[in-house]
């Protein structure tokens, strides 16, 4: 994890500079003092899973509902109960003879449009410790809308291979199996309890974040 | 985990803001992976949120209260349930809201604070709440946190377990004044509302097609906080092995079934699935406050005090199973009577003692005489019912009292050889009875709830004059199947209402972890079973050493689990001068209303007076004109007495009473001995009458008696009075679908 963080660091480091046409020239300190911070940056996100433009289901994309689907697999959660295995360094060794058992979100779908967060920076102050934080601000008239955001049914499927050897097909791509006939179940995926949201989430105030180092009473 | 991401980003920031005074420095790999961060601290301010409408209603933020999650009901219902005509339940969890109160912590709230589910962010009437001023302060934030600790796995063995922690700022040991901006994390308000409708699983979904029965309900809890809880994600430790005795594997044990020894096998109880696998562990606080003094005021008004004749009827209240007649006492005469304003009564001594007469006396013991005086040929008790199989009363005769009595009529005529001596004589002396009388004072009294600061309101009226609609907002339909409904209570506000509920739930440890697993394709939550491994049950049970302070149970272990409630939850912390309630209670404990708490032993109990407060049908409202009473019977024995004439009896003498006698005590065993012996000696049972009386009548102090009963007052006629759970562990929980 340490090491993906500080790559991820690396590289915005990396765009920061190449960027400029100008090369960069360092501030010293009195200069940086000077320097007055503007107002923050106000960020949008807008994420689309599986939906058409009108947040319905999209069926083209999912024309095979087995690609609409989350999966969750934990360990040690195999069809005959089986174990991983760990030696002296905590390496894990899975077993064997174990089909990995998966907790499929069936008919995932959903869009959130977070229209406006503003991202500024303030100090939060314990003690006699000034820090900075980050500070992300909400309007209760800006919500983050959220549409159609849910799944169809929730389903525990079995891969068909121990060890997710050759051959296998993980649960998460179990065939699709409707319940067909007539009635409320008849277009649904095999499981239990969907759920489905449609709400425009509004928020008020700020979430400051900031890091909670040794030198904080609780840290 | 390590964050050095967030602390580099925060200097950058801080570096814009003009804050830093120190120009930035390029960091190498190396120093930034030495960098740790030890945790995220997250400080929300003015921060409330809310569900609103998926609409562009007020100004973008959308209609107040429509917005929903719906549960839908995927997969068949079993057999049985359709064949009791159960259907599927289809429900819309509407406007889910959580902010701050629109008063100010320890302030009386009202109707327009619990009487909103849902609605704006202000603090108009109806508004929902305004923003959490502060949500812990920057010395007690949320905390977002990795820690490594050692813990004993399932087999007792310690291993090292790290976990992701999730820390909502801490509970106060001393709660914050009333405006400050810390008091405010203790002033939340949670809202919501749903409906859920039954579903015919024959009828497919289009609409309202296929719903009916729509339930309606909205909740609102006004006033808590949710300092001190915690959510931890881990990796379960192993330990479950069928090698590891008491803990995996089974074991052989010989039952005797129906008079057999059978062996049968059973297992320790604990999974391997145990093993390694994503676990959890939540300390749950949702408090209102500490509620040990708080109760209600009950206020009596003049108090009538009596002494009331107590008439007895024998022969009622039979019991067709046991064949047995209980009796039944009826209030008969008011034989002196006192009213006071208030404080003791002020009754004469004479008067009270005027009424200790033989009036109402019931004789407990009668001679017996012959055959020819046998019982009475019309039922007494024609009238009762259920109809007396035995209707008419047997008075004695011979046959019936078999014994050495010489004459043939049993006391009938006195003669030679019956007149002394070993023959029971005496029986035929005395006549024994008893009165008894009913001391009593009643009075009426207002009852008045401590004033309002924390109300959790469950209600499903509707605002009566507004419009009501009979379909769902999220499915629409217009003509008013989608109004949204308003909630504000009626003139007598209705609904369930729950009045400083403190929940402290403990959910799992790291060494009894919550966790998900599955049975073929059925999905299941489970809390670890309590490993039988003394390392492990040791950091979880309690020694309750009020109980049993020699600690004669397991005297070489050390208990270290205790319960968590609003007072304490497990060892106090102090961080940075402030003092804190600490999290590492093992029991939880949940109250509604007034409590009792004892500091020395951590124990809570419900308040039981009747100014016990809590659960309440209907706002709790102070009542007055409640009818309150207070009574103590007492009994005297009377005894009188007729003398042999030589071939008769004397008539009876007066009746006289008899005085209680002394305990009687040092008896060659101790189960001889007779606090309250009684005072009648002739013992016959022929009419149901009491076997052995005891006067209880305090004769020297009539008067005083009387005078200082003082009725306790009733509580309102809606008050359910308080509630405690205390102490709770949870030794194992399974939660499981069936039938996927």
């Amino acid at each position: 994890m340490t090491r993906l963080t500080i790559k991820i660091m690396s590289l915005m480091f990396g765009v920061l500079t190449i960027i400029p046409v100008q090369a960069m020239q360092g501030l010293d300190d009195v200069e940086l003092q000077e320097a007055v911070g503007q107002a923050g940056a106000d960020f949008s996100l807008k994420l689309t899973l599986n939906h058409r433009s009108d947040y319905t289901f999209d069926t083209t994309v999912c024309s095979d509902l087995v690609y609409c689907r989350l999966g969750m697999s934990l360990n040690n959660r195999y069809h005959d109960g089986s174990q991983d295995t760990y030696d002296a360094f905590g390496v894990r060794t899975p077993s064997p003879t174990g089909r990995k058992q998966w907790l499929v979100f069936k008919g995932i779908q959903g869009t959130i449009n977070i229209q406006q967060i503003a991202l500024d920076g303030e100090d939060v102050q314990y003690g006699a410790t000034v820090q900075a934080a980050i500070k992300l601000g909400f309007t209760p008239t800006k919500p983050i809308e959220i549409r159609n955001l849910g799944f169809q049914s929730l389903s525990i499927e079995t891969d068909t291979v121990a060890a997710e050897g050759g051959g296998n097909v993980p649960g998460y791509l179990t065939p699709a199996t409707l319940y067909g006939g007539t009635g409320f179940d008849a277009s649904r995926e095999k499981g239990f309890l969907g759920l489905n949201i449609n709400t425009n989430l509004s928020l008020t105030g700020s979430i400051k974040i900031f890091s909670c180092s040794s030198g904080h009473p609780r840290c | 985990m390590k964050l050095p991401l967030l602390r580099i980003l925060c200097l950058a920031i801080a570096a814009i803001n003009t804050q830093s005074a120190f120009a930035l420095v390029a960091l190498e790999d190396e120093v930034l992976s030495e960098t740790t961060g030890e945790g995220v601290a997250i400080l929300p301010e003015s921060f409330a949120v809310s569900m609103n409408g998926a609409d562009a209603a007020n100004g973008g933020a959308g209609t107040y209260g429509t917005g929903y999650m719906r549960f839908i009901p995927v997969g068949p219902l079993t057999a049985t349930a359709i064949a009791k005509g159960y259907q599927k339940a289809d429900g819309w969890l509407y406007g889910v809201s959580l902010a701050q109160s629109k008063r100010d912590y320890d302030v009386t709230i009202d109707g327009t604070d619990w009487g909103v589910p849902f609605g704006a962010f202000g603090t108009g009437a109806t508004d929902f709440g305004r923003g959490v001023t502060s949500w812990g302060t920057a010395d007690n934030p949320w905390l977002i946190k990795t820690l490594t600790t050692t813990e004993p796995n399932f087999f007792g063995t310690n291993k090292s377990v790290t976990y992701l922690g999730l820390e909502a700022p801490l509970y106060h040991s001393t709660q914050p004044a009333t405006g400050t901006p810390a008091s405010s994390a203790y002033n939340l308000k949670l809202g919501y509302w749903m409906d859920v409708a039954m579903r015919d699983a024959a009828v497919v979904e289009s609409g309202y097609a296929g719903l009916s029965n729509r339930l309606r309900l909205a909740f609102a809890w006004n006033g808590f906080s949710v300092n001190g809880s915690n959510l931890k994600m881990f990796q379960t430790l192993d330990g479950v092995s069928v090698a590891n005795s008491n803990v995996g594997g089974t074991y052989n044990a010989t039952l005797k079934i129906n008079g057999v020894n059978t062996l049968k096998t059973f297992n320790y109880g604990l999974s391997t699935s145990y093993n390694q696998t994503f676990g959890m562990a939540g300390l749950l606080r949702l408090n209102s406050r500490a509620t040990d003094a708080v109760r209600a005021s009950v206020a009596l008004n003049s108090i009538t005090r009596e002494i009331i004749q107590l008439d007895y009827y024998p022969v009622r209240n039979y019991n067709t199973v046991s064949q047995t007649r209980a009796g039944l006492y009826v209030e008969g005469a008011v034989l002196a009577t006192n009213t006071v304003v208030s404080g003791i009564g002020t009754m004469a001594a004479a008067t009270a003692n005027a009424t200790n007469t033989t009036a109402g006396l019931d004789e407990s013991y009668v001679p017996m005489t012959d055959t020819s005086k046998r019982g009475p040929t019309v039922d007494p008790d024609a009238a009762s019912l259920p109809a007396n199989p035995h209707p008419l009363g047997t008075f004695p005769y011979k046959d019936s009292y078999p014994g050495n009595f010489f004459d043939g009529g049993v006391c009938t005529g006195s003669t030679t050889g019956n007149q002394s001596g070993n023959n029971q004589f005496g029986q035929c002396l005395n006549n024994e009875g008893f009165t008894t009388r009913r001391f009593k004072a009643r009075a009426t009294n207002t009852w008045t709830p401590p004033a309002a600061k924390s109300v959790m309101r469950i209600s499903t009226q509707e605002l009566l004059g507004g419009t009501f609609g009979t379909g769902t907002p999220a499915l629409g339909g217009g003509s008013g199947l989608d109004n949204v409904p308003d909630f504000r209570p009626n003139a007598t506000p209705e609904g369930i209402f729950i009045y400083d509920m403190n929940v402290n739930m403990v959910l799992g440890n790291l060494y009894q972890p919550l966790m998900l697993s599955t049975d073929g394709n059925n999905f299941s939550v489970e809390l670890a079973r309590i490993p039988n491994n003394v390392n492990v049950y040791s950091k979880i049970y309690t020694r309750y050493e009020s109980i049993d302070p020699q600690a004669s149970v397991d005297p070489s272990v050390t208990y270290q689990g205790s319960t968590c409630n609003v007072h304490r939850c497990g060892t106090a912390v102090t961080y940075g001068g402030v003092g804190y309630q600490g999290s590492s209670a093992t029991h939880s404990s949940i109250t509604i209303g007034s409590t009792v708490y004892d500091a020395s032993t951590n124990k809570l109990s419900a308040a039981t007076g009747s100014d016990a407060y809590g659960v309440s049908f209907g706002e709790s409202l102070a009542q007055a004109g409640l009818n309150t009473q207070a009574s103590t019977d007492y009994v005297q024995v009377w005894n009188r007495t007729r003398t042999d004439s030589g071939g008769g009896w004397s008539a009876y003498g007066a009746w006289g009473a008899v005085a209680a006698k002394p305990a009687l005590t040092g008896q060659p065993h101790p189960s001889l001995n007779r606090p309250t012996p009684y005072e009648t000696v002739f013992n016959q049972n022929y009419n149901n009458q009491v076997l052995g009386i005891h006067t209880t009548m305090p004769v020297s102090n009539m008067a005083g008696t009387l005078n200082n009963i003082t009725p306790l007052g009733s509580s309102a006629l809606n008050n359910f009075g308080s509630v405690a759970i205390d102490g709770l562990l949870i030794q194992h929980l399974k939660f499981s679908t069936t039938g996927l």
